[in-house]
């Protein structure tokens, strides 16, 4: 077989670098963070370093196959992510209260990560398959809804609020991207509305405290309240220049909560600064601009809304990490892509990241 | 031709969204770019000042434990305050030095101190280590006078458990103790923090969830000697719930003197409620040991000692109950209708089952024995008669019936389920069918019989009540700040035995202790009309051990048992006792009956001089 000229003619370099700088930036982040908690957790960074290798071999695979293949087979790959996610429910391992990891090798993964990505791919193909001149009615949209619930429940149930939010968020956002019945957003809207306030009986005590503390922080002065003032003050103490590499006090002295997983932005700012700050808004942006770039000029349907599906939640996990570290959003536990620890997240995106490249270079087919 | 026109429509409207989308995106990024540049470059001098020494701190303020209270509002189980000296890393500017004063101060070893430091190392610098617990009055007067050499060192007042009463049912109670790692696991989702304090045996321990209260806590900014400037935000914490127990402490006092001397259990049950109103094991303990941290030499010696004072002889000994099971025996007879009251079996001493011989204890028989005489005389061959009659499955039914062979349910952890063999159960347990000779083993209580003294308490207590088997309790009441729980209604497991046979056990139960030739004579007690049972409990080796030697060392003695209601026409209380190694029911554990119900009814009534009754022997059998 030939290989197309026009496949590398097409390869966006730029979001590939940016990529890879975010990585880096992440990495360099973990070591800092190691560096001041004790041996104890030196591995952060050598692991995180270990799942990016991992991760670059799967971003090359979902590069070389082309992605109308991979949405072809999507309801497969998606089946078996909930199973997945149902096996983690009944024999997964617990960690912090909450049952999310399968262990193998000394390696944890959390198929709710992957899951997301392989959601994607079905809500891609169901939407691809089915968009037509007609709008989309209630009836025509029972699918992906039975689909969003069947993923929602097992995720909502280990408990992890954060992730079952994040999938709403993505359906959501294709609802955003395609033409609804003008008699059907209205109800959609207002069933969603009424639906919420439901939710609220099903949340552990844990959860509905940390939405009542975000409304009212005096609440719990002595747990989540105090991670948020930390955290602001971590921020704001960085500064236009930062106080340095591995010499930020506020997590150097671990006044600064999960460090590792929801509060890295926190230590980075206050460690780079403004400058530093700006640097990684800088790299999210280009890199979610480029995908809505690579949506843009994509031919077909399927790499429009794969593209987009991706864009949107890379841009709603940076979005809401950051304002939950500055104190603008409840402390529900999602984590910043590329730079957060974690293994199966970090292996997730940089496959979104690969299928992206995957649609640019594929635009003309 | 129309699906390609529809499609170049469909994709400009979606590009049209994209670049709202574009747009919208942007705007947040501009929104987060705004909110970065206020805080870091705006308010940036601000928030460095508040890093630079990061003075808020949060202070946990442990919650007092419930109290655990008699019905008449005695306090069984309280708290006193505890003078605790800490340490907060980050505060103290040469920590080395600071150990030499506090050593030099306290007039500690200095390792002792550091070692206390060593272990909570890896902890952030910010939460205080504590390195002596329990300062006394002088040592606190000594450290308060140079807080102001001692930066970062603090005292805090710590409420603490305390058992007023030292060595009061330290049983029933339990005790409370640091959390373990494996505790800390177990209650993840409780929040407990490493070096709180945990209900660890008895009620402490099942009441847990109730008596623990909640932590509070405060956030506070500190100065450089880590001194409290200004209260930001305080979380009051929240006492545990007090629980009130069925203990008579009056009663309950005299259990614990009358087992003082020999390893051994009282229990006493009001039989209608199955209220516990005395639970007594010895040997025993002192709980406060516990409150603060054992230290290994005593740990060692309470779970080394060879008559195990960590055991609740009142519900975790199973021990065969000798001739107080010959009651189910005699009812099982009686309701099951394989003999009338006035049958009457002649006793020689001895029974022969094919080539074996069951010996009776009387060596040269009792003679002509009706079920009255039976019971009162404790013969042996009579109830191997009835057994014959009645079959392993039929005793294993109504044994059951009256609570026997099952866990009882009381609140105390780790109760022992005791056991009634069937042969269903010896086929499973052994691969081997039951032999007619068991049986007649356990018609008197000997062989695979099992039961603990709480156990025979409460089919006294049925007996007594006459309708159902009551579920033990202690606890009548839970008080929480703000609501208080009712414990469930106790459950009664019905039991179906007929007033006549009923009433022909009492009277016999009444022989036992009143007659000329019963065997519990000294359990009686002037006015009041007490009935019970005298058992021994063979232990095995005994025969074997006493043929070789012919002495009897004393942990090859018989277990005692002594069971009994009292008044019989009305009863107000029933009794179990067990001595361990004590020797013979009727000699042993009668006269402890006695003391007891005396002591529930107020009365001091004590043994006459000289007085005389039959004896009952272990019963010898194969």
């Amino acid at each position: 077989m030939m290989f197309d000229r026009r496949l590398l003619l097409n390869f966006d370099y730029v979001l590939f670098v940016v990529m890879l700088l975010l990585c880096g930036i992440g990495i360099i982040n973990l070591y800092s963070i190691g560096a001041s908690e004790g041996s104890a957790s030196t591995e952060f960074y050598y692991r995180q370093l270990l799942w990016f290798c991992a991760g670059f071999i799967a971003l090359a695979v979902f590069v070389y196959i082309p992605y109308a293949r991979i949405i072809q087979y999507a309801y497969y790959i998606h089946g078996f992510f909930i199973l997945l996610l149902f096996v983690v429910l009944f024999m997964g391992t617990t960690k912090l209260g909450s049952q999310r990891w399968i262990s193998f090798a000394g390696f944890s993964l959390q198929p709710s990560e992957l899951a997301k990505m392989s959601f994607i791919f079905a809500l891609t193909k169901f939407f691809s398959e089915n968009i037509s001149q007609k709008p989309f009615g209630l009836r025509d949209l029972l699918f992906p809804l039975l689909l969003l619930i069947i993923t929602f429940v097992p995720i909502f149930l280990q408990p992890d609020f954060g992730t079952a939010g994040i999938f709403c968020i993505i359906f959501f956002s294709f609802l955003l991207f395609i033409q609804l019945e003008k008699k059907t957003v209205l109800p959609f809207l207002g069933a969603v509305l009424c639906f919420l306030p439901c939710f609220w009986f099903f949340l552990k005590d844990y959860q509905k405290k940390r939405i009542l503390i975000f409304f009212d922080p005096s609440i719990d002065p002595l747990k989540s309240g105090y991670q948020i003032i930390q955290s602001i003050i971590a921020v704001g103490s960085g500064g236009l220049l930062g106080k340095g590499f591995g010499k930020g006090t506020q997590s150097q002295l671990r006044f600064l909560p999960e460090q590792h997983s929801d509060f890295v932005f926190s230590v980075w700012a206050e460690e780079w600064g403004f400058l530093g700050c700006c640097v990684v808004l800088i790299l999210f942006f280009i890199l979610i601009y480029r995908g809505f770039r690579i949506a843009f000029s994509s031919k077909t349907f399927a790499g429009s809304f794969l593209a987009l599906g991706i864009s949107c939640l890379l841009f709603a996990q940076f979005f809401i990490n950051i304002c939950m570290t500055i104190g603008f959003f409840p402390v529900v536990g999602v984590p910043l892509p590329f730079m957060s620890y974690g293994g199966s997240a970090l292996v997730s995106y940089m496959i979104g990241v690969g299928l992206l490249l995957n649609i640019g270079m594929r635009k003309f087919k | 031709m129309a699906v390609v026109f529809n499609e170049i429509l469909l994709k400009k409207q979606i590009k049209t969204r994209i670049r709202i989308g574009a747009i919208a995106v942007s705007i947040f990024f501009v929104f987060l770019f705004f909110r970065l540049y206020y805080l870091q470059i705006l308010k940036g001098s601000f928030y460095r000042e508040q890093s630079v020494n990061n003075r808020i701190r949060i202070t946990s303020l442990p919650a007092p434990r419930g109290m655990i209270v008699a019905k008449n509002g005695d306090i069984l189980v309280g708290n006193k305050p505890s003078f605790d000296l800490n340490l907060i890393p980050q505060d103290v500017p040469h920590i080395p030095a600071t150990f030499e004063a506090l050593a030099a101060l306290l007039s500690l070893p200095l390792e002792q101190l550091q070692k206390k430091y060593e272990k909570q190392k890896g902890r952030p610098p910010f939460e205080p280590v504590t390195i002596k617990k329990d300062l006394s009055w002088d040592n606190m007067s000594l450290v308060l006078s140079k807080k102001p050499e001692l930066q970062g060192v603090t005292i805090d007042v710590i409420p603490t458990r305390h058992y007023p009463n030292h060595i009061y049912a330290p049983h029933v109670f339990g005790f409370t103790g640091e959390i373990d790692r494996t505790e800390l696991e177990r209650y993840a989702q409780d929040s407990y923090l490493l070096g709180e304090s945990i209900g660890k045996f008895g009620l402490e321990k099942w009441g847990e969830p109730y008596l623990r209260g909640t932590r509070g806590g405060l956030q506070s900014e500190v100065d450089a000697y880590g001194n409290r400037k200004k209260i930001l935000a305080e979380v009051e914490p929240v006492a545990g719930c007090n629980i009130t127990v069925s203990l008579l402490p009056r009663v309950q006092r005299c259990a614990e003197e009358l087992v003082r001397e020999h390893p051994g259990a009282i229990v006493a049950l009001d039989p209608y409620t199955g209220e516990v109103l005395a639970m007594a094991s010895s040997p025993s303990f002192d709980p406060n040991l516990f409150t603060r941290g054992i230290n290994p030499q005593e740990w060692q010696r309470l779970t080394t000692h060879p008559s195990h004072p960590l055991l609740n002889r009142a519900i975790q000994t199973q021990q065969p109950p000798g001739s107080v099971f010959k009651i189910v025996t005699a009812i099982a007879a009686l309701e099951e209708k394989v003999i009338d009251p006035s049958f009457t079996v002649f006793c020689p001493g001895y029974l022969t089952l094919g080539s074996r011989t069951f010996h009776c204890w009387k060596k040269h028989g009792h003679g002509y024995m009706n079920l009255h005489d039976a019971l009162v005389q404790s013969c042996d061959t009579y109830f191997y008669t009835l057994a014959m009659k009645l079959g392993i499955d039929t005793i294993h039914k109504y044994a059951t019936m009256l609570g026997l062979g099952e866990k009882t349910g009381i609140e105390l952890p780790g109760e022992k389920p005791g056991l009634i063999p069937s042969q269903e159960w010896k086929k499973k347990q052994f691969k081997y069918p039951w032999q007619k000779g068991e049986t007649l083993s356990a018609a008197i209580g000997q062989g695979f019989v099992l039961c603990t003294p709480l156990q025979l308490a409460v089919m006294m207590a049925a007996l007594a009540n006459g309708s159902y088997v009551p579920q033990p309790h202690l606890v009548v009441g839970i008080d929480c700040d703000k609501k208080t729980f009712v414990p469930e209604p106790e459950k009664r497991k019905p039991i179906n035995i007929s007033a006549a046979t009923l009433a022909i056990i009492k009277k016999a139960l009444a022989g036992v202790v009143n007659e000329p030739s019963g065997t519990g004579g000294k359990a009686r007690i002037p006015g009041i009309l007490v009935g019970g049972k005298t058992g021994t409990a063979q232990v095995v080796g005994k025969r074997v051990y006493t043929e070789r030697t012919g002495k009897l060392p004393n942990h090859f003695e018989d277990h005692a048992w002594f069971v009994a209601l009292a008044p019989v026409d009305n009863p107000q209380i029933v009794v179990a006792v067990y001595c361990e190694h004590g020797g013979h029911g009727g000699s042993a554990a009668a006269p402890l009956a006695r003391e007891i119900i005396a002591c529930f009814f107020q009365t001091d009534y004590h043994e006459p001089q000289g007085f005389q009754q039959q004896e009952e022997s272990s019963d010898e059998h194969d």
